[in-house]
């Protein structure tokens, strides 16, 4: 491209106003909708992937291959919240493996069962509960933020305890779940197991994470009691297949809970006093030993810069090969329904972008055809005197690039002023969609950058492309038409 | 004359449109030689065929049957680059609506046929632009746009954008037909200055007997055929028929 077209191209742009406002207007608008639309959903995005990853789900987790998909704390199917999930075999060999690996910044094994919360002469409804067993001396090494304690306080070092989430502490009754109390923990679905555990603290409610309001917290060998993971001889630790003992809180489980007294959906109606019976009678008897080798989930943190899909290839290997019976999940697996729900609103986005871009391509083409048409008779005379049709061609396209890329780099700027505005001024909304959208009540959109690209890269193509047609229309101008002015 | 020294020769050259179902024979079987140096007039009344005739000696059309030679080369089978490139090389055009750029001053529009070849102008092609520019006597407008000029001074213009590549042959299809008839004689003028100062060939249209009468040779069309072939030598005041 020489100056002369670059000369010619501008001063056409500066020249032909209609044309250059009605073009110029059309990709201006387009990229700042685009820019701003681009910033807000990477921002709601990355925000929810980042609450998941780094509270819940990790970048990876692997669990026991199943038929229907696990998320991070259960099934993806939200129908199944109460089955059990299966045991992952294998645990101990599959985490050393993956703690070794270069990519791994931490590897933490998590079990979840899903429990009804009772209080001892408490007032409130009994409640349900999923709740997460961790190991208490280094879950929250892996996950800092996962856990949220509103009031009371997390564990201290190896202890035990129960973190109560709101929505439980709410149902069973604040008084009963405030921590330095005791809930008794039932397990439900088949077979039932009864855990007495001191409430230590109380999670913040998750308004803008419905599905981490769901989750309590408890030390693993809690919830192992609760799902009946025992060594099957009481002696050997490490994960044999056998270890997976059928329910195992008493040897009569039927005479221990008559119906009436603990069921799901009961209302406080005097377990209390059953529950005490029950617990001194076990006390007497030679009590199972615990499989500590006995985990659901093995949750991986990847390390900044590594390759999550990597990592994840290269422990997919090691389980095949190994041939263990397990199944690595990415995080927007584990996140439910919502962070998908994000992604697809983007992919919508995606769509209504590029069918703007479509529509401001054909009204930007039918502004050029026009403008071609009004200039047969120069384009004539440039052929007649001596204009090669590349000449021609670079002058059309140089053009509607330039006059599209000046007017898109202005709608950026504009879409990134409205980014900033909204970053400064906050976006504030009490739709509860939104909260979880946003993550928050304020929603700080950033300024995307792969969006901006993607949205530079975009107006330029709509130039060239746009300009495709009528350059074909402007190549046809034979130079004679300069002649035929009588 | 002969054939030898001729910069422009028609042979037998037709030209025939389709206007629909009929044939429109725009140029019916012409042959005429122009020499070199030249100040040619292609007279005759609208509609005869001196645009079709124009348009095939600038290599913007093509003749049904015969032949144009330029300069002693055959131009049908050329290709377009090299249609291109005689254009730009061997001739200049001055159009009847005059055809400025819009967007370039007056010194970038007599410069842009020599961007177009070398996309850069030389010391000597500057001096020549400001010595052209000078000719036709717009030195005080070079800055101006097409739209601040008269349409005098626009064709003069046009006159300085078509020498500037200092082409052989200069094609001007009824140069004055938009001007008032004093400044249509003043192009005449100009442009026969420069055929004298510079020996460019020059061929015009026209149906303005006044301007006809300037012409050294009078090639006179009726209905795409050859009426009146004259060279005219104004210096003995006589005239005879060319061969
Ligand atoms: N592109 C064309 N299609 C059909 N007929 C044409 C075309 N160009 C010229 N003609 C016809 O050819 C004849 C000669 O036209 P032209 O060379 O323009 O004459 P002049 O320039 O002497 O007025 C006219 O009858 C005109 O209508
Ligand atoms: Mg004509």
């Amino acid at each position: 491209m020489t100056r002369l077209v670059l000369k010619m191209a501008a001063r056409n742009v500066l020249e032909h106003r209609r044309k250059s406002v009605t073009v110029g207007v059309i990709v201006a608008a387009a990229a700042c909708l685009f820019t701003l639309g681009f910033s807000v959903l990477d921002t709601a995005s990355e925000g929810i992937r980042k609450e998941f990853r780094n509270r819940i789900t990790g970048d990876l987790y692997v669990t026991a291959k199943t038929p229907k998909p696990l998320s991070a704390f259960s099934w993806k199917d939200m129908n199944s919240l109460t089955e059990p999930v299966p045991r992952l075999e294998g645990h101990a060999k599959i985490k050393s493996y993956v703690e070794g690996l270069a990519g791994v910044e931490s590897a933490t094994s998590r079990a979840v069962g899903v429990v009804q919360v009772t209080s001892e002469g408490g007032t409130g409804k009994p409640g349900a509960a999923m709740l997460m067993g961790v190991d208490t001396n280094d879950y929250e090494k892996a996950f800092p933020d996962g856990i949220r304690v509103a009031g009371g306080a997390s564990w201290t070092k190896g202890s035990g305890g129960l973190i109560v989430s709101d929505m439980a502490a709410g149902t069973v009754g604040r008084e009963a779940s405030k921590p330095g109390s005791s809930l008794t923990l039932s397990s439900m679905g088949m077979g039932s197991a009864i855990r007495e555990a001191e409430v230590l603290g109380v999670l913040e409610p998750e308004d803008s994470n419905p599905l981490l309001s769901l989750l309590s917290y408890v030390d693993i060998d809690t919830l192992r009691h609760l799902l009946g993971y025992y060594l099957e001889d009481g002696g050997e630790t490490g994960g044999t297949p056998g270890a997976k003992v059928a329910p195992a809180a008493a040897p009569n489980e039927d005479d221990l809970f008559s119906v009436d007294t603990v069921t799901v959906g009961d209302p406080a109606g005097g377990s209390g006093g059953d529950v005490a019976k029950l617990l001194s009678g076990l006390a007497d008897r030679e009590p199972p030993k615990i499989d500590t080798d006995a985990w659901q989930y093995i949750v991986v943190k990847v390390k900044k810069g590594a390759s999550v899909d990597g990592v994840r290839a290269t422990i997919e290997g090691f389980i095949k090969a190994r041939g263990l019976d397990a199944t690595v999940y990415g995080w927007l697996d584990g996140a439910g329904q919502i962070a998908s729900t994000v992604l697809s609103i983007k992919d919508i986005f995606n769509y209504i972008a590029a069918l703007i871009a479509l529509v401001a391509l054909l009204i930007i083409m039918n502004a050029l055809v026009i403008s071609v048409t009004e200039r047969t008779a120069e384009i004539g005379t440039m052929r007649a005197i001596g204009g090669t049709r590349n000449f021609v061609k670079e002058l059309i396209v140089t053009e509607t690039v330039l006059l599209s890329s000046v007017a898109g780099v202005a709608g950026m700027a504009l879409g990134a002023a409205g980014v900033w505005l909204t970053r400064l001024i906050g976006f504030r909304t009490d739709n509860f969609i939104f909260k979880i959208l946003f993550g928050g009540e304020v929603f700080r959109p950033d300024l995307s950058l792969p969006g901006c690209a993607i949205t530079l890269a975009a107006v330029v193509a709509i130039g060239v492309v746009a300009s495709l047609y009528p350059t074909k229309i402007a190549l046809r101008v034979s130079p004679s038409v300069a002649m035929q002015r009588d | 004359m002969t054939e030898g020294s001729a910069i422009v020769s028609l042979d037998s050259v037709k030209k025939t449109y389709m206007l629909g179902t009929t044939e429109v024979h725009a140029v019916a079987g012409v042959s005429f030689s122009l020499a070199r140096g030249d100040f040619v007039s292609i007279a005759g009344p609208s509609g005869s065929g001196k645009t079709t005739i124009l348009n095939m000696i600038g290599c913007i059309d093509t003749p049904s049957a015969g032949e144009v030679r330029i300069d002693g080369t055959i131009t049908s089978g050329l290709s377009d680059d090299e249609i291109t490139g005689l254009r730009s090389r061997t001739l200049g055009f001055i159009f009847q609506s005059f055809n400025l750029i819009p967007v370039l001053s007056v010194r970038e529009n007599v410069e842009f046929p020599l961007l177009l070849g070398k996309g850069k102008v030389s010391k000597e092609q500057e001096e020549w632009m400001d010595r052209l520019i000078e000719e036709v006597g717009l030195t005080d407008r070079r800055e101006h746009r097409p739209y601040e000029l008269s349409g005098g001074q626009r064709q003069r213009v046009a006159i300085a954008r078509a020498l500037a590549t200092n082409p052989r042959i200069i094609l001007a299809d009824e140069p004055t037909a938009n001007l008032d008839s004093k400044t249509g004689e003043a192009i005449i003028e100009l442009m026969r200055r420069i055929n004298r100062e510079f020996g460019t060939t020059f061929i015009f249209s026209t149906h303005d007997p006044k301007i006809v009468a300037e012409a050294d040779h009078v090639i006179r069309l009726k209905d795409g055929l050859v009426a009146e072939n004259t060279l005219a030598r104004r210096a003995n005041g006589g005239g005879e028929a060319a061969k």
